[in-house]
């Protein structure tokens, strides 16, 4: 019976070891390298560029599309829509009805609209609520000039050129024709922006 | 037998450590580590007293020089030009013309060179426009804040991109 005992504990294969003591290190170390360079805080950016005044030479300058939003105080905004009878531009009975029933002006000198809203949100989604239709009628367009007044906080003018620029993740995507007839859903509007300091005639 | 063994176990003073435990934690944790840590994002350093303002979504900064101003303070890098007293620049600071901040400026003049250096004998349409990343107080007004954009803007760093912290979901 013994000997039955012997031979079956011979045959028995040995447990394995692992050893952990270098794996241990190399977490260790990988660990605290990683901690020093985490980031917990996300930053982002926000794009724009500085407006150059643009002189022109011809002495019949081609015809520009221009859009200028002037940003008196964080809950009002004025938008002005040059004169856009010799441009090219898309879903004209669309633009035409947003200019007749929120815009003051003519043909010749463009067009200007008034938007006040309780809070700065509030005036942004009022704000988006006419570049949708102008920037379905140019789709190609990026650029908006954003002029504005001294006593403006940064928080406030920066949250106005990111709606400006985007409808962000929560605003509704639209549709938008491209040069090809096709159509796409976008949130994009104006990814330009042109800051410069509001006119003093405009103060 | 067994409790023969088990008086040469006391006897010997021989201690096992279960780091099983240990493990699960530390692979967590790198797991969790490795997910945030990201070679290509720019890291800001940002400057004690400033407040940077919040957005729900911005695109990601990209690497460029950094500009930061806050109520006290103008820095490049981490070097600082100039004073403010509780957001206005101290009269020395700025040129006749009410616009440029002279040291501002002179930093401004030196870093370009430096990137006109590495680009010589490129075909200028090729140069990509000079970026400037902006890290400015969120309550400063917009008043302070032009005078700095109209410098960069004289130093040709007419692409700004203007510092902001994603607010968490």
């Amino acid at each position: 019976m013994l000997r039955k005992d012997t031979r079956r504990k011979k045959h028995r294969i040995p447990l394995a070891e692992i050893n952990v003591v270098s794996l241990m290190d190399i977490l260790t170390t990988l660990l605290f390298f990683l901690i020093l360079s985490a980031n917990f805080v996300e930053f982002g950016a926000v794009q724009a560029k500085s407006s150059s005044p643009e002189v022109s030479t011809q002495s019949d300058p081609k015809p520009v599309f221009a859009l200028d939003i002037t940003l008196k105080s964080p809950t009002s905004a004025r938008i002005y829509l040059g004169p856009i009878a010799k441009l090219k531009f898309q879903k004209s009975d669309q633009l035409n009805g947003l200019i007749q029933r929120q815009f003051k002006g003519n043909e010749r000198l463009g067009y200007l609209s008034t938007i006040e809203g309780r809070s700065t949100k509030e005036m942004i989604a009022k704000l988006q609520g006419l570049l949708i239709p102008i920037k379905q009628s140019f789709p190609h367009e990026t650029k908006a000039v954003l002029s504005l007044a001294d006593p403006l906080v940064y928080e406030d003018w920066i949250q106005v050129m990111n709606g400006i620029q985007s409808m962000g993740d929560e605003g509704k995507a639209f549709p938008l024709t491209n040069a090809l007839g096709k159509t796409e859903k976008t949130v994009v509007l104006f990814p330009t922006v042109l800051v410069s300091e509001m006119g003093r005639f405009e103060r | 037998m067994a409790i023969a063994r088990k008086r040469r176990h006391r006897e010997t003073g021989d201690m096992s450590l279960n780091v099983t435990s240990l493990m699960d934690v530390l692979t967590v944790l790198l797991f969790f580590l490795i997910k945030s840590f990201s070679v290509t994002s720019t890291s800001l350093l940002v400057p004690e007293g400033l407040a940077l303002p919040h957005l729900d979504q911005a695109a990601g900064a990209e690497e460029a020089l950094v500009v930061s101003l806050s109520k006290t303070d103008l820095r490049v890098g981490e070097r600082r030009l100039a004073k403010l007293n509780s957001g206005s620049y101290s009269p020395s600071d700025v040129a006749g013309d009410g616009s440029t901040i002279l040291p501002l400026k002179h930093a401004l003049d030196k870093e370009i060179k430096k990137r006109n250096a590495l680009f010589e004998g490129t075909d200028s349409s090729r140069i990509p426009p000079a970026k400037i990343l902006l890290q400015v107080d969120k309550r400063l007004p917009f008043a302070t804040v032009k005078l700095l954009l109209h410098t960069a803007s004289q130093a040709g760093y007419s692409d700004y991109q203007f510092a902001v912290m994603k607010t968490l979901e």
